[in-house]
């Protein structure tokens, strides 16, 4: 489902696949119209060749003695840069592509390349530098504004991510990535029902892009629609059965519509494809509680705090267990520990209940 | 019967005796027989394939020739529980004994069945009489005219609501009928009371109902507790065969009530021991009220037809029972009370007819006044019965019983809140606490946290026991943790912040302040009193008296005022403490040990209880009841010197803060000057910070040395 970005080795005159979420271009030169004294260019194309194989050692000795002819050889810096980052080799990576823009400031490719690789290194304000440089020299190229708004994104700057995603699908109307990653914004910034359009759009034009689905239904779940979000967890399940995240999420609705013994089963699901999975103990615990099986309830929540030593949640739905188990002293300690890791609530309960 | 029994079920027992004959003899039922006759031939016909075989078996000698002896002794039980059945009044769990032993014998008789259901349904053990009833019932349908009620009975008392009104609707009779009107009503109330049953259990109260222990408990009926506002000392009536004068009653056989006293040691009640004479008499001694700080009782004394008494802790020996008057106690039956947390007020449950709106009511006096007692009035009171009151330690919250209002079932117990001049609507505190049956007598904790009553349950240590209710209020939301795969070309799930919004948690509005006055020198307890001033008004709400042997007080501080408390004893100088409880201000316990003073010169005592503006030097004028007493001390001594010196804390500029403190003290000592006091016998000082009680550290601190003093400088 997620895709990573792919470098792409283009042949002269292809263009951008659209629908896919980003590439990085390795330019060739028309091998045909080579002039017989550019040895320089013949490793050139034979490396661009070899990274087409996926020969990625190969092609970066063909760009090593492509650079040795003629070191003043941006193209090959550049395609020797995307090589590195294949062989997730970030750090020279960027070293290529500075000397690329060195060479050739002008070019927005180098920039949105070494956005990429600084990212990965994980500098993001760098990147998102990069990617600004990119976008500026580029403004019809998409991926820099939708690698731009998920680094805004993740910075929590969700009204500039908003913005960045806008240009991405303005850019490229059937960018599937960019809706899905507007749709998100706009869930973080509570406009649920904006994020369900989006999800809709992204899925339109890309329906196996099944993040979209599952995101949907939080974003229904939000807007009180929680028919609408089983069906769209359901749907998801229907076609992958691997993902915790994704059982989680439909218990928590069931629970949510009040199927506590559907939420167990789906709380136990992700538990058994992911057995470290700490908030599938704790809403098990949650689930448990609703049916009175205190006793349950508080065995998953110590799973759930022993997975996550800082979990006030579960110190708080333990608490509740504990009180019902009759070990008030234990539900005291519990809630109190819930409020010290910052649950307002616990304070609450521990006041009303504790002496 | 005894006193507490007849309190709650003489009203029962007059009302059905208006209705329905509390025997099982068809005298009155002329109309029953004809109603029920069809409809018993209809419902037997319709129940022969399953009961072709249920008929009733005769104790005769066709059936048991074979057992002549076990047939004579059988009959002979019969005879025995027959004549305490139909005694009058009738003696139902006398009568038990005999008839379960006859059961024995022949369980398949329809009459015995039935009667034997009908004692249960007047005995403790009420929810015992259906399966009786119910087989009474199957071995012959005809067996009683009030079948039908007495199902509808059983099944009540056993919470079976849908089926109870089913059995109730048949009993109702036809328009017309000799008596019809009072029984439909009857019969209509109980159906209502299934109905509320049934809406009740629906949403149970979030309670743990608890034994309250073997330190309480005994095999013998345990009932009517009451308890200090802290929980740290329980009474209750019981009836154990070491009962002082160790006689029984004749009328039950029972032993005479005795007042018990138990406190608590950790999280268990210690073992209770009767309380001597002249509390505990010969005849029955019965627990009604205790004040907040467990050191005045009230008693219920069966002469005059029910009776309220008060009696004083004294040390560790309560005083002779008083009477509370006539303005309480009438001719009728005076039988449950409730002091106002300031002591000042009486809420009281009587019978007596005038002015009443039916049954008995509950009324309010002021106890050292004159005013007659009111009426709580319809908000409160119904036609039916109200009983067992209690009032909260905030003086706002009242708990009851009543027969009306939407009771599931005989007595059930309500709260209602006086606010903006009345009371609220009284709600119902809901199964399981509330059963079917009376539920009566039930105090609380001035926390919320714990109530106490008495119940018969399946758990208990034999008879009645008294009960601990724990409240464990609105249901506590589990949370949730949900997370998503939001950047659709990112591997890393986001958490969700879904937070459930934490759910209002209601404590009651009350601080219960506590603790030992001792002497300061000694280090002894002390007996003193302890006012309790209202300083906005500058009026004595409350006085109380520390306790003589322990030295321990309690008052209970309805929020919304700023207290100044005051203990005083001839001798010492007084201590003044200023507990500002604002409206709404959630439950508290507050522990303050209070050394006290003898005069003597170089003793400091600071007055808490004068107040300034801020960063000013002008009095505030809550200050004035403190500025009286120490008026009222000078001229109680008058070869009294002192000197009035302000204080603060470490705040702001030295300079600044020792000027403040002068000015403050020389408005103190002007102050006293114009209210007579000579000028010689008083000097101020300002000491700034220079001279800290407390560390300025924290907020407690620096508001501890903030203050004004009085040294004595010469007496």
């Amino acid at each position: 489902m997620i895709t990573r970005f792919t470098a792409l080795l283009l042949v002269a005159g292809a263009g951008w696949l659209a629908a896919t979420p980003a590439q990085a271009q390795v330019d060739t030169v028309r091998a045909s119209t080579l002039p017989p004294a550019q040895l320089a260019e013949k490793y050139y194309n034979s490396g661009v060749a070899k990274f087409a194989d996926k020969s990625y050692r190969s092609a970066i000795q063909e760009f090593d003695k492509a650079l040795a002819a003629k070191p003043d050889f941006a193209k090959a810096y550049y395609n020797r840069a995307t090589t590195r980052y294949e062989l997730k080799e970030y750090e020279q990576a960027v070293q290529d592509y500075d000397q690329a823009i060195k060479l050739e400031p002008n070019g927005f490719t180098s920039y949105f390349g070494r956005g990429q690789a600084r990212q990965a290194l994980n500098q993001p304000d760098a990147a998102e530098q990069d990617y600004t440089k990119a976008a500026e020299a580029k403004p019809d190229y998409a991926p820099s504004w939708y690698y731009r708004g998920d680094l805004r994104f993740e910075k929590g700057d969700f009204k500039a991510a908003l913005a960045d995603f806008t240009a991405a699908v303005k850019a490229d109307p059937n960018y599937a990535y960019a809706y899905h990653d507007r749709a998100s914004t706009q869930r973080q910034m509570g406009n649920f029902a904006a994020a369900v359009q989006d999800y809709d759009q992204a899925l339109k034009l890309q329906p196996e892009l099944l993040s979209a689905l599952l995101n949907r239904a939080s974003a229904k779940r939000r807007l009180g629609d929680l028919k609408g979000a089983l069906a769209d967890y359901s749907a998801y399940l229907a076609k992958r059965t691997d993902n915790a995240v994704a059982y989680n999420n439909r218990g928590s609705a069931r629970f949510e519509a009040g199927n506590y013994k559907g939420a167990v089963e789906d709380f136990s699901q992700a538990i058994s494809l992911n057995p470290e999975y700490a908030f599938a103990f704790n809403n098990r615990a949650a689930a448990y509680l609703k049916l009175e099986n205190y006793k349950q309830a508080a065995e998953d929540a110590s799973r759930a705090i022993k997975l996550n030593g800082s979990y006030a949640e579960a110190y708080l739905n333990r608490g509740h267990a504990r009180e019902m188990l009759r070990d008030a002293d234990g539900a005291c300690q519990d809630w109190r520990k819930a409020a010290d890791l910052g649950l307002e609530s616990g304070t609450a309960y521990a006041n009303a209940s504790c002496e | 019967m005894p006193p507490v029994n007849k309190r709650r079920f003489a009203l029962l027992l007059m009302k059905t005796n208006s209705t329905f004959s509390a025997s099982v003899s068809s005298r009155g039922f002329s109309w029953l027989s004809r109603l029920m006759l069809p409809a018993a031939l209809v419902l037997s016909l319709l129940a022969l394939s399953p009961n072709a075989l249920a008929q009733s078996v005769e104790f005769s000698k066709d059936r048991f020739g074979d057992n002549k002896e076990g047939l004579k002794e059988a009959l002979r039980d019969i005879k025995a529980g027959d004549q305490w059945y139909n005694a009058d009044p009738p003696k139902y769990e006398r009568a038990l004994p005999n008839y379960l032993e006859a059961q024995k014998f022949n369980p398949n008789n329809a009459q015995l069945n039935l009667k034997i259901g009908d004692c249960y349904l007047n005995s403790g053990f009420k929810s015992r009489s259906l399966s009786y009833l119910q087989k009474a019932f199957e071995l012959d349908a005809e067996v009683d005219p009030r079948m039908h009620y007495l199902l509808g009975r059983g099944l009540h008392l056993n919470a079976k609501w849908a089926e109870a009104i089913a059995e109730y609707k048949k009993a109702m009779p036809p328009a017309g009928a000799k008596n019809a009107l009072g029984l439909q009503q009857e019969l209509r109330k109980k159906i209502a009371e299934c109905e509320s049953g049934l809406a009740l259990m629906k949403k149970p109260a979030r309670v743990f109902i608890d034994n309250a222990g073997p330190g309480v408990n005994s095999s013998f009926p345990d009932y009517s507790p009451v308890i200090s506002a802290d929980e740290s000392v329980i009474l209750f009536t019981s009836r154990r065969d070491n009962s002082t004068g160790g006689q029984t009653e004749p009328e039950s056989g029972g032993f005479y009530e005795d007042i018990y006293q138990s406190s608590r040691s950790g999280k268990q009640w210690g073992a209770a021991r009767a309380l001597n004479e002249p509390v505990n008499t010969d005849g029955h001694d019965a627990t009604v009220g205790l004040a907040p700080d467990g050191q005045r009782m009230l008693i219920y004394v069966e002469n005059n037809g029910g009776d309220l008494y008060e009696c004083d802790l004294r040390g560790t020996k309560w005083s002779k029972p008083q009477t509370l008057g006539r303005r309480i106690n009438s001719n009728a039956h005076e039988s449950s009370a409730s002091y106002s947390p300031d002591g000042r007020f009486l809420y009281f449950v009587s019978d007596q007819p005038e002015g009443s709106l039916g049954s008995r009511d509950i009324y309010k006096v002021e106890i050292e006044g004159k005013g007659k007692a009111v009426n709580l009035g319809p908000g409160i009171n119904t036609p039916y019965g109200e009983e067992g009151v209690f009032m909260h330690p905030d003086g706002k919250t009242m708990y009851f019983s009543s027969e009306g209002h939407n009771s599931m079932g005989g007595y059930d117990i309500f709260k209602s809140v006086y606010e903006n001049g009345k009371w609220s609507k009284p709600e119902n505190l809901g199964w399981p606490i509330n059963t079917p049956d009376d539920d009566v007598f039930f105090v609380i904790s001035a926390s919320g946290r714990h109530g106490y009553y008495s119940s018969i349950r399946e758990d208990g240590q034999g008879g009645k026991d008294i009960y601990q209710i724990t409240f464990l209020g609105p249901e506590k939301p589990p949370m949730l943790s949900t997370e998503d795969q939001l950047l659709a070309s990112r591997v890393a799930p986001v958490k969700e912040t879904v937070l459930a919004a934490a759910v209002p948690i209601s404590t009651t509005q009350v601080t219960i302040l506590k603790g030992v006055v001792t002497d300061a020198e000694t280090k002894q307890p002390l007996e003193a009193a302890i006012d309790v001033v209202d300083n906005e008004k500058n009026l004595v709400i409350a006085s109380f008296r520390s306790n003589s042997q322990s030295g321990r007080y309690l008052v209970s501080l309805p929020s919304g005022i700023n207290y100044g408390i005051v203990v005083r004893q001839d001798g010492y100088l007084f201590h003044s403490e200023n507990f500002d409880v604002p409206a709404g201000a959630a439950y508290s316990e507050v522990v303050k040990d209070i050394a006290l003073q003898r005069l003597d010169v170089g003793v400091k005592v600071v007055l808490n209880n004068i107040f300034f503006d801020t960063d000013k030097s002008t009095l505030r004028k809550e200050s004035t009841g403190e500025l009286e007493r120490l008026v009222a001390l000078l001229n109680e001594t008058p070869k009294l010197r002192i000197e009035i010196s302000g204080h603060t804390d470490n705040v702001g500029n030295a300079a600044y803060n020792q000027q403040l403190s002068q000015n403050r003290a020389k408005v103190v000592v002007d102050y006293l000057v114009t209210k007579g006091i000579e000028k010689g016998r008083l000097t101020f000082a300002g000491y700034g910070m220079t001279q800290p009680v407390a560390p300025n550290t924290t907020k407690q601190g620096r508001q501890l040395n903030r203050r004004t003093e009085f040294k004595v400088l010469e007496k």
